[in-house]
């Protein structure tokens, strides 16, 4: 198909990804610049903080989720596929409404009162530590269909050959896994722990419900920081200074990521 | 009597198969535990009047819940901006995505591979984390609390131009070359051959697109002002602000089910694409 130049079909694209997408960098930058000596400042420092801790919680736990429930839920039977539909359910839900139920499942008087009480956290929104572990959970729980899905993708990919020759020579069941399975899905793992990433580093749509950042900060995430800063106080040279962090970040993502991602990496639907 | 001995052990072993079976789907079952403890106490908390949640009870059925939730926001406002936020978005998308994945499929690796990436990239810098700057854009073309500007971040898609592409990619190129001989113009051969063909990649395109933005929070609450023009999200959440300050726990499980309705009614009758649909949405390049 290459007879024909391609730039007047990808001009509309080109213009809105310009406008939307790459001007943001300069206008970030002519906002953050002047203001990236505020990136030491304690509330901004702990918001860099918080969200890496944020990362490199949920990222595991969603790859792990993620790859435990294809593992569980491979298959056809009914059972199966129904706690597959469970499982995805929450993708399709408005984050906001999802973390918005845990306002009532997490209060002291909820159903789960006794449990809570069992982890020494009758008030788990009320606790710094708890504050922090319900906005993961919540974080993992909504995108772990998600996950699931590719890794199904990725099971229905591997070559059954090699499989069966694994357990032809006598491994077993433990050892196939660790020492087939795993490692051909690597490139699904890989996949889906940079999606985690991106999850991560972007929806903070369950701490405007959930904490508002607090308590003491324990959750205020650089994303829900920015909002604060940029449309509560309306300091849009420190929200400019924090974009351009959560810029760097997303950009050096996207660099580790687009090589691979372009080799088909991923599985093709 | 002579044959009760058998079928007793044939009985065993086939309660042995049985267990066996159930074992097997034991992972499964703890996988749906919590989810399925999330999504019933949603259920049950919406039916149960609040001063019985209040003190940590279940069991009386009440719908009236669901009656002040209504009346709490205005929902029929509510779900038409969202419609025609997502709708509307949906239908310049199809015009970007499908233009784009046409041209991206054309591009040779060589010579426009800095295009190619520009486009990628835009997968890794989400218009969420943009939301400072692409605020002083729409302030600056006069846009904020217009539902307009909601879609404007939007009408590049990176996913959707990919999805494309990759549709594209499996047309024959017999059929493309016919076309050409025919004496067709680029534009008519997107339209009239390659569009049919692709119908596949941009449902599922639509699919995701009319969910993320069903679902959109962040940037409505900085673009939208008044209430008059607020989407789904929002009005949910400032009514759930209020509704936990006073504790009314069955007052957010109704408000949380009326504004997940139509997806997940959606996403019931249509599960298969559904699924599909996201799946083939985590494309590769």
């Amino acid at each position: 198909m290459a007879w024909h130049r391609p730039l007047p079909f990808l001009l509309p694209t080109l213009v809105f990804l310009l406008a939307f997408t790459y001007l943001p960098f300069l206008i970030a930058a002519w906002q953050g610049v002047p203001a990236l000596g505020s990136l030491a400042q304690r509330e901004n420092a702990n918001a860099l903080r918080v969200t890496l801790l944020y990362t490199l919680l949920t990222v595991p736990l969603s790859v792990a989720l993620g790859l435990l429930a294809a593992l569980a839920v491979e298959g056809t039977s009914r059972l199966r596929l129904l706690v597959r539909t469970l499982v995805f359910h929450p993708v399709i839900l408005p984050t906001v409404a999802f973390a918005a139920v845990f306002l009532y499942l997490l209060n002291p008087l909820g159903p789960l009162q006794g449990v809570l009480r069992l982890l020494g956290l009758q008030n788990p929104l009320g606790d710094p530590l708890g504050a922090f572990l319900a906005v993961v959970l919540i974080g993992v729980l909504k995108d772990a269909g998600l996950y699931m899905l590719y890794y199904l993708a990725g099971l229905q990919a591997l070559p059954k050959e090699l499989l069966e020759a694994a357990r032809v020579d006598g491994a077993g069941r433990v050892a196939t896994f660790l020492r087939v399975t795993l490692p051909l899905l690597s490139p699904t793992t890989f996949f889906v722990a940079i999606m985690a990433t991106l999850g991560a580093l972007r929806n903070v749509d369950h701490i405007f419900v959930l904490t508002k950042g607090g308590p003491v900060g324990a959750t205020d995430h650089l994303l829900y920081r920015v909002y604060v800063l940029g449309f509560e106080y309306f300091h849009f040279p420190q929200a400019g200074a924090l974009t351009l962090v959560l810029l760097t970040a997303l950009t050096t993502l996207a660099l580790l990521a687009m090589p691979r991602l372009e080799k088909g990496v991923h599985y093709d639907g | 009597m002579t044959g009760s001995r058998p079928l007793a052990q044939r009985g065993l072993r086939r309660l042995r198969v049985r267990v066996g079976v159930a074992l097997r789907d034991l992972p499964a079952l703890v996988l749906a535990l919590p989810f399925l403890f999330v999504a019933g106490y949603t259920l049950l908390a919406a039916f149960t009047p609040t001063a019985q949640l209040n003190r940590g009870e279940l069991g009386q059925f009440t719908l009236e819940n669901f009656r002040l939730a209504w009346a709490s926001a205005d929902f029929p406002r509510l779900y038409l901006n969202t419609a025609l936020f997502v709708f509307g978005l949906l239908l310049v998308q199809v015009f970007t995505v499908t233009t784009a994945g046409f041209a991206l499929a054309q591009l040779k690796v060589r010579g426009q591979n800095a295009l190619f990436y520009l486009v990628l990239a835009q997968l890794f810098l989400p218009p969420s984390a943009l939301i400072l700057p692409n605020f002083l854009t729409v302030n600056r073309l006069g846009l904020t609390d217009t539902l307009s500007a909601l879609a404007l971040p939007y009408v590049a898609s990176a996913t959707g131009a990919f999805l494309l592409r990759q549709g594209f990619l499996q047309v024959p190129r017999e059929l493309l070359e016919a076309a050409l001989v025919d004496g067709a113009t680029p534009w008519q051969i997107l339209t009239r051959v390659l569009l049919p063909l692709v119908r596949p990649q941009l449902a599922a395109f639509a699919l995701v697109s009319l969910v993320y933005h069903w679902n959109e929070f962040l940037w409505p609450l900085v673009v939208i002002q008044s209430p008059e023009k607020r989407v789904l999200s929002l009005g949910f959440a400032s009514f759930a602000r209020s509704a936990e300050s006073g504790m009314e726990w069955g007052l957010i499980a109704a408000g949380a089910i009326l504004v997940a309705l139509p997806m997940v009614l959606a996403f019931l009758l249509f599960q298969r694409a559904f699924v599909e649909a996201f799946a083939r949405s985590g494309l590769k390049g």
